[in-house]
């Protein structure tokens, strides 16, 4: 598969890029060169709204997009609970080392905010 | 140079990516090993290994007459005598043995270390560390828009300087650093010079009497040798004076139960098992690097430089960066495709089997002040030829939205 051109569809028009006002938790996570920040709406027990924001790089961006749109409309509790491979599952492509810590980035900022 | 001939050495060549040929542009990090240094690992593993040192019998005294046979010619290939070259892992590790063993021995609050905005962060980190122990101070020599200390940087060498560390070559640029003159400057200042080789003993004849500098690191997985070795020069003179780094068994003359007497230079700083079998491949490393000769190594070079900046010149979606004048410049062109971030951008070539580095190449500080998020960096060696950067160049006009 040629995972450039996939990467370039998701990436290219993300509609969870952006900062978002008067979130209620935020979390920065911070790869070599990259940081992505990601902001959350809560009420009551679930994920209302959330955006990511700060990503550069197709794949981060990526991932930070299929992310946010599986969080939204979520149990706090639930999306706690994710673990590391929920999220490389949630990407469409074959992972090797570096561009698993980039499509890992949006997820740990995700946990910081969570924290 | 006839680099046909050298490209049937490399075994990595055969190697395909995607079903092309590899074009492999990712020397700056480390290059790919011949298979004559292969080979002499291999043979010295199945043939001659043992422990080094007074071992007598008959393998460990061919391990250890290898061994400092593989010295003699590494230091020969930087013009340093046997005694002034330490065995290290690797540039890293030799800076670390100087901040450990001379700055934390004679630097106090006042003094100043003087590095410039070139610096990879081996360069950078050790001596923040050493400013915290000491209360020393940094002082960078800044860069001008091409990539070059401009001569009035200079200045700031002055009699608080005791140290000045500067790379030979900028591994994110390309920029050749004049060392013999900033040689001249620190000395009048008596302070003390540390070139980092590790861009430019791979690629350009070195002199270390020449440059007349008082430390010297290369690492030998940059220039065609294995991993784990890498060499630390010190002056004669300066070496005699010098504290152990690490200690342990190998570097003593005898040990007793509170108080030991050390080994002379260079085996004091070389404490423990060292890398012998990586030592034997780096001194063949050197034998293929010499053979070749290192002024063809660099023309070869030069000329690639030459032909890859011309062909990207002509890109309208490319912009890279460092000076123009080939003279003043390594094989290394970073560069950005417009719209990319440069992981895209390593993506797309990785697809079409060209490797290239991504992101700040351990030079976060130069990058920021060339106001530059990340960069592609494309780098050469003498396997690499003209007609594989006539297919870079034509992948890279094909990143397109």
């Amino acid at each position: 598969m040629n995972s450039f051109n996939e990467l370039l569809k998701i990436a290219e028009k993300p509609k969870h890029f952006g900062k978002l006002e008067g979130a209620t938790k935020e979390g920065v996570a911070l790869e070599c060169g990259e940081a992505v920040k990601v902001f959350l709406k809560i009420e009551g027990e679930k994920i209302k709204e959330a955006k990511f924001y700060g990503a550069e790089s197709m794949l981060s961006k990526a991932a930070g997009e299929l992310l946010m749109e599986s969080i939204e409309g979520k149990k706090v509790e639930d999306v706690k609970k994710m673990q590391k491979d929920d999220m490389l599952k949630l990407v469409p492509f074959e992972l090797t080392p570096s561009k698993e810590a980039l499509v890992l980035l949006p997820f740990n900022a995700l946990k910081e905010a969570l924290k | 140079m006839n680099v046909e001939k050298i490209r049937k050495d490399f075994p990595f060549l055969r190697r395909r990516i995607n079903g092309k040929r590899i074009v492999y542009f990712d020397n700056a990090a480390s290059s790919q090993k011949p298979r004559q240094v292969i080979e002499a690992m291999r043979a010295f593993y199945y043939e001659h290994y043992a422990n080094v040192h007074r071992g007598i019998h008959t393998l460990s005294e061919e391990a250890t007459s290898m061994y400092e046979k593989s010295r003699e010619n590494i230091a020969s290939f930087i013009n340093a005598k046997p005694n002034e070259l330490i065995f290290t892992k690797n540039s890293t590790e030799g800076i670390n043995l100087v901040a450990y063993s001379w700055a934390l021995n004679n630097l106090k609050p006042g003094d100043e270390i003087v590095l410039s905005v070139l610096e990879h962060h081996a360069n950078i980190v050790p001596w923040q560390f050493v400013c915290k122990k000491t209360g020393a101070m940094l002082v960078y020599l800044d860069i001008n828009s091409e990539g070059t200390i401009p001569e009035r940087e200079y200045e700031k060498i002055n009699r608080k300087t005791k140290l000045v560390s500067i790379t030979h070559v900028s591994n994110v640029l390309g920029t050749i650093v004049p060392v013999e003159e900033i040689s001249k400057i620190a000395h009048e200042n008596d302070a003390l010079l540390l070139v980092d080789g590790s861009q430019s003993t791979p690629h350009m004849p070195v002199d270390v009497k020449k440059i007349n500098c008082d430390f010297f690191v290369f690492t030998g997985h940059k220039m065609l040798g294995p991993t784990g070795i890498g060499g630390l020069y010190i002056r004669e003179g300066l070496i005699e004076g010098l504290p152990p780094f690490l200690y342990g068994g190998d570097m003593i003359k005898d040990v007793q139960l509170y108080e030991s007497v050390f080994a002379n230079p260079p085996q004091r700083f070389e404490a423990g098992t060292p890398q012998i079998a990586e030592a034997i491949g780096l001194a063949e490393a050197v034998k293929y690097l010499k053979s070749l000769g290192m002024e063809n190594v660099r023309e070869h070079e030069k000329r690639l430089l030459s032909y890859a900046i011309k062909k990207l010149s002509s890109l309208s979606n490319v912009e890279f960066y460092g000076t123009r004048n080939i003279e003043a410049r390594a094989g290394v062109i970073p560069f950005n495709v417009k719209g990319f971030f440069s992981t895209d951008v390593a993506m797309f070539l990785d697809e079409n089997a060209v490797a290239v580095r991504t992101g700040m190449h351990c030079a976060h500080p130069l990058h920021r002040r060339l106001g530059l998020k990340s960069t592609a960096r494309a780098s050469f060696y003498i396997y690499n030829t003209e007609k594989e950067i006539d297919y870079f160049v034509e992948v890279l006009e094909k990143i397109k939205r």
